[in-house]
């Protein structure tokens, strides 16, 4: 089991999502950055399904049994017992009465937390994802205090990640691909779509994004019947200040749509933080698919090292080591300093 | 008969078909039995994501690593082709849903405000209000939310200018040409005239809407 002690301001159990309930007016939720979700259930051994914990950080817990954990998202440290600090994108192992704390992300905004062997949970309608403007789901929702169990049948290894696709595809870009909708697309709008500077605003939840730019006032007047939206829709509202749609986004919805950002962007989209910049940018549906299917293959192939963890007792200071199979330090944290050294293992 | 369709695509893995532009109940109906057909045909494919339907056209959720929209664009073409061919106008069976309601008062907190602004009774707005049958065109913006057709011109009344924070689940609401039923609490601008105590929305039921688009409901006064 697990205690939560803190859950932050939105923790929440997401795995790929909820099909077959559009029909019924509930959209399809599931982890917004697909890839870390993925990779944390990788580095736990797990199946690439399992439900995770998506946080926006400022989440703490407390294991009441030994368990294999792992942590993925934005490039950051999380730490265990206010002393120990590692690295995301790699696994841990957690003794009994041991307390995990997650930072609040400064490279992104979500981090997703796998347990080896997985939490026992229960689907609703089908799928482990919370969905945020409902409250059909909030059993998947995270509150502080709640006890979960977990499945303590998991593995036993301790894996760290290459981070090189993440820093490349996700976290170090601010172009963003569109697919124009045919009968909106025109050379005006897509001049003043490309040529423009967006800011996320911090109008952000699962529910969309509302950016921030010079307005494109080009559909003041709308009087459009409410019709079919997705997960990376551009919404253009009269007021000219374009909004996308995420996972938890309403199933229809009433203002024009300019297009629509392809899947592979959306973890991009989803780790980009209130204030950063994105720049649209066209690309085509043929291109969007390769381009997805490239970067699942470099996904399959991100490196994942096999690693042991020490913790030495050095003129009674404890000092928890992070090593490779060919003897390289990952790191090395000391509980009274905080500070980590980085040996360059890639 | 003629080409009545036109598949496009939203985006790198929604495919829409489109069954013209306004909304009208024969429009609705045979798209209603078109998803009903789909949903069969597909009920096995590990490809298809979702599929539902809007008041005018029929939205596919498609897993794009799995099938390319072209080669999903020519097989629907041709199930509707068949479809088509085959279908008679009004051979669907109508379901009707009754929704009790309480109208006026702490129930219905804008109901007197309608009155006088329209110079109707209150009476007389819960009498036209409930003796219409409704088509249920489309479920969407929330869970179990209903889209409903048919609303008396008489009663239409625009929006709030400012929403409410808070809208009780239950609420039946005006909007222009629009009424319907917030399946739960959530902020709303729409005119409350009554309040049901069904539940739309169970995740304990199969289906868990008790709404389904494509059927009718008519609002009986208590």
């Amino acid at each position: 089991m697990i205690k939560i002690i803190n859950s932050g301001i939105l923790s929440s159990f997401q795995d790929k999502g909820r099909y077959g309930q559009k029909k019924f007016g509930v959209s399809r939720s599931g982890s917004l950055d697909t890839f870390s979700f993925e990779l944390a259930n990788k580095l736990a051994g797990n199946d690439s399904n399992e439900p995770c914990i998506e946080t926006l950080g400022g989440f703490s817990c407390i294991f009441n049994i030994d368990s294999v954990v792992s942590i993925a998202g934005p490039m950051d440290f999380f730490s265990v017992n206010n002393h120990f600090i590692y690295k995301t994108n790699s696994s841990i192992k957690l003794k009994s009465g041991d307390k995990l704390d997650i930072p609040y992300p400064k490279k992104g905004n979500l981090f997703y937390l796998s347990v080896s062997g997985g939490f026992m949970i229960d689907k609703i309608l089908g799928s482990f994802s919370y969905h945020q403007p409902s409250n059909i789901t909030n059993a998947l929702k995270i509150s502080s205090g709640d006890e979960i169990h977990i499945n303590s049948k998991g593995q036993n290894h301790l894996f760290v990640a290459e981070s090189s696709f993440f820093e490349n595809r996700i976290f170090n870009n601010k172009k963003i691909n569109i697919i124009y909708n045919e009968e909106n697309r025109s050379e005006k709008i897509k001049n003043l779509f490309e040529n423009n500077e967006f800011t996320i605003s911090d109008q952000f939840s699962r529910q969309g994004i509302r950016l921030i730019g010079d307005p494109i006032n080009v559909f003041k007047d709308q009087n459009e019947v409410s019709a079919e939206v997705s997960a990376g829709t551009v919404q253009l509202p009269p007021d000219g200040q374009p909004i996308i749609l995420l996972n938890d986004s309403q199933t229809t919805g009433g203002y024009k749509k300019i297009g629509v950002i392809p899947r592979f962007e959306l973890s991009k989209l989803s780790q980009k933080m209130i204030s950063s910049k994105i720049k649209f940018s066209e690309i085509s549906m043929n291109d969007s698919i390769s381009e997805f299917r490239k970067m699942r293959r470099e996904f399959e192939n991100i490196n994942i090292y096999n690693y042991i963890n020490r913790v030495l007792e050095i003129n009674g200071r404890l000092i928890s080591v992070q090593i490779l199979e060919n003897n390289s330090i990952i790191s090395i944290s000391d509980n009274e300093q905080f500070d980590v050294i980085e040996e360059n293992f890639e | 008969m003629k080409n009545i369709f036109h598949i496009n695509f939203h985006g790198d893995s929604t495919l829409v078909v489109n069954l013209g532009e306004d909304i009208d109940i024969k429009t609705n109906q045979m798209l209603h039995e078109i998803v009903h057909l789909l949903e069969i045909d597909f009920k096995h494919s590990n490809y298809i994501e979702d599929i539902y339907p809007t008041f005018n056209s029929i939205i596919i959720d498609y897993d794009n690593l799995l099938i390319d929209f072209e080669n999903l664009k020519l097989l629907i073409n041709e199930k509707l082709l068949s479809f088509i061919k085959k279908y008679n106008v009004g051979s669907e069976e109508e379901r009707i849903i009754e929704v009790p309601v309480m109208y006026g008062g702490e129930n219905g907190p804008d109901l007197s405000m309608m009155s006088e602004k329209l110079n109707i009774s209150e009476e007389k707005i819960i009498e036209i209000h409930a003796s219409n049958l409704y088509r249920i065109f489309m479920i969407g913006f929330m869970p179990g939310f209903p889209y409903l057709g048919g609303l008396n011109t008489k009663i239409s009344f625009p929006r709030l200018s400012t929403p409410r924070i808070s809208v009780p689940a239950g609420s039946v609401g005006i909007a222009g040409m629009q009424t319907g039923i917030y399946p739960f609490e959530s902020p709303g601008g729409w005119n409350i005239i009554g309040k049901t105590e069904i539940k739309l929305f169970d995740i304990n039921l199969n289906p868990p809407a008790l709404l389904e688009a494509g059927t009718n409901l008519r609002f009986v006064r208590i």
